[in-house]
């Protein structure tokens, strides 16, 4: 297992610096420099290059970078907040974005789980039929149409909610956010659930558990639920995925000052640094739920490590 | 056989012919497909707003970027259902079409803040989103089944090395890489398309090449092998086929994340350019516009949502009928 585990941080860790590289390769391809100030001479963008190092070939730009960002300096931004360092920048925006994108993950697939046990065990009744719609539907709208319509009918229309992020009230304006966030792994876990859930409760342990005269709720919990829950492991990391994808987009719609948005800011005006710093911790947060996911489930489940730790592929 | 206790039971009843053909014929996935409700009426309103898309575009005077300034924001009207109260041109109670003084002219969604036929966009919007769908998937297609051939036909060292391959770039998500490539590329129709077929191939790869690893060790693959049948007739004649109903399956599933993925590119400011029109595109531009005239936001929106599921209903039934085994994730 440690055998393992080491393998696959070992991988990690040399895909990260293996996208660090690309990145690099791409941000050269882009068009536009950083200063594309009109005002500037060509002498003085020449001097401006040479202060952030940009005028140094590429490999030597990557060991720079490489060894600034182990000492936990990301570099200074170039013309979004010129001159101010990028990682301090980025801490409160990180956080709001982690923490709105983890309020919607735990609250979806809490709620995901409890609407998938109700409907397996009315299946095929008034309430299954009902889930099952909202789940097609939930996880087919895209979480910034969702957005887009909580916005205009609880924001604008009854005003229950403020109309953009006001982050002397983080919880009040975070509710919209999140719940719209929430929609896509509450309806993908609840669909995943029901059908795990018939399939585990029709198998032959359930029935000799409910002879054994075992009450139904610990018969549900203990040895439904369980046996539920380690398939459902495996979609977790998808699922977190696309929460960061739609928080990109809701961070925009609700004006939330996150990461995302300043992502796609960056990218538009050549932010060099704010675009790799982000692209790496997006990079590496993924790469890290994905080991974190697939060590996990080789612990539940030890058949996955003797086959080599595919899990869910 | 004349005692009477013994009766012949006869085997006409189980073993009928169609029954244990392992590949379903199309006319029984037909069968499957059409029993399931959903999937039928995902597929009518897919052809529905495919029929849009292709004659939409001409089915009135106005074109797709055809400005007219003194007929900004006018709100939907649409002969016939005027009458009942519903998309008759008022707005909080005015008549706007009689205070720009044009009565007798319909905009059958409106107009939007450059007086641009809404309804005219909507088509084209549909058009651009369903050709960048399409396309990006028949790219995944093809180089995702290429790859995962390839990689799983011959093992060993190759395999191991374009499995690496495939873990790094599947490493970067995709929200990164595709914003990034369009960037690069300089936004427009054919760079969303490229972005998209560099990142989206992995899945298909992966399941083309678990198959393939299975499938390698078949005596009829032993058979052309010993042949000395040519490597590319193996992997296309004879391995491919056997794969035919999860690829499809598969590539059908691609659709509707290819078109979301279009919708968010284009929100966040990096989709088709202006004069051109997306589904993504105009819910941005409606979403610009949200507070004052919600129709522009809601009409493309609720349509988006229709496509997006009925996409999915579509891609459900079909998986059902053709590829019952792949698993539902």
């Amino acid at each position: 297992m440690i055998k393992y585990c080491l393998t696959r941080i070992g991988m990690a860790a040399a895909t990260i610096l293996v996208i660090i590289i690309i990145l690099f390769f791409l941000l050269q391809l882009m068009p536009g420099s950083p200063f594309n100030n009109e005002r500037l001479s060509d002498e003085q963008k020449l001097v401006l290059e040479q202060k952030y190092g940009l005028d140094k070939s590429m490999p030597e730009q990557i060991l720079i970078y490489v060894k600034n960002m182990l000492t936990g300096d990301f570099g200074v931004s170039y013309n979004i907040q010129p001159n101010y360092p990028v990682a301090s920048m980025l801490a409160t925006r990180l956080a709001t974005s982690i923490r709105i994108g983890l309020q919607a993950f735990v609250i979806g697939v809490i709620l995901g789980l409890i609407l998938g046990i109700i409907s397996a065990l009315h299946h095929n009744g008034f309430l299954d039929t009902g889930t099952t719609i909202f789940s097609m539907i939930g996880s087919s709208i895209p979480s910034h149409v969702v957005a887009l319509g909580f916005l205009f009918f609880f924001a604008f229309r009854l005003g229950w909610f403020p109309l953009t992020y006001d982050s002397n009230t983080p919880f009040a304006s975070s509710i919209l956010p999140t719940l719209a966030l929430a929609i896509s792994p509450m309806a993908t876990t609840a669909r995943f659930t029901r059908n795990e859930m018939i399939e585990v409760m029709s198998s032959e342990y359930i029935l000799l558990a409910e002879t054994k005269g075992i009450g139904r709720l610990k018969v549900i919990v203990v040895h439904g639920l369980k046996n539920t829950l380690v398939p459902l492991i495996t979609t977790m990391a998808p699922l977190l995925m696309g929460l960061l994808t739609g928080s990109t987009v809701c961070e925009q719609i609700f004006s939330i000052p996150g990461i995302g948005a300043l992502f796609i800011k960056a990218i538009q005006s050549n932010d060099y640094n704010i675009v790799i710093t982000l692209a790496f911790i997006y990079s590496a947060m993924y790469i890290v739920i994905v080991l974190v996911i697939d060590i996990l489930y080789g612990i539940i489940d030890p058949r996955i490590r003797l086959s080599g730790g595919k899990a869910g592929k | 056989m004349d005692n009477p206790r013994y009766a012949l039971v006869g085997n006409s009843g189980i073993y009928k012919e169609d029954s244990f053909s392992s590949i379903p014929s199309w006319k029984e996935t037909l069968i499957i497909f059409c029993k399931n409700k959903g999937a039928v009426i995902g597929l009518l309103f897919v052809l529905i707003l495919v029929f849009f898309a292709v004659a939409g575009p001409n089915m009135n005077e106005y074109a797709y970027d055809y400005i007219q300034m003194d007929r900004q924001n006018l709100p939907p009207r649409i002969p016939g259902l005027e009458k009942l109260g519903i998309f008759d041109g008022t707005m909080n109670g005015i008549d706007m079409y009689a205070l720009k003084g044009c009565k007798d002219e319909y905009y059958w969604f409106g107009t939007d803040a450059l007086g641009r036929d809404l309804f005219t966009r909507f088509c084209q919007g549909t058009k651009i989103s369903l050709i960048v769908a399409v396309v990006s998937a028949a790219l995944n297609l093809v180089i995702g089944v290429t790859y995962g051939l390839i990689s799983g036909y011959y093992g060993g060292k190759i395999d191991f090395i374009m499995q690496r391959i495939i873990e790094i770039i599947n490493g970067i998500p995709s929200l990164v890489v595709v914003s990034l490539l369009v960037v690069v590329m300089s936004p427009g129709l054919m760079s969303i398309i490229v972005a998209m077929a560099i990142s989206g191939w992995i899945g298909m790869s992966r399941l083309v090449r678990a198959n393939t690893l299975r499938l390698k060790e078949s005596e009829h693959i032993m058979a052309s092998r010993t042949l000395g049948t040519k490597i590319w007739v193996i992997l296309f004649r004879e391995i491919f086929p056997n794969l035919l109903s999860s690829v499809i399956v598969m590539a059908m599933m691609s659709v509707p994340g290819a078109i979301f993925m279009e919708s968010f590119l284009s929100f966040v400011g990096l989709g088709i350019p202006a004069p051109q029109a997306s589904l993504g595109s105009l819910i941005s531009d409606g979403y610009n516009h949200m507070l004052m005239y919600p129709y522009q936001l809601a009409i493309p929106a609720v349509f988006f949502g229709i496509l997006m599921i009925s996409l999915n209903l579509v891609g459900d039934g079909l998986r059902d009928a053709l590829d019952p085994k792949q698993k539902q994730a």
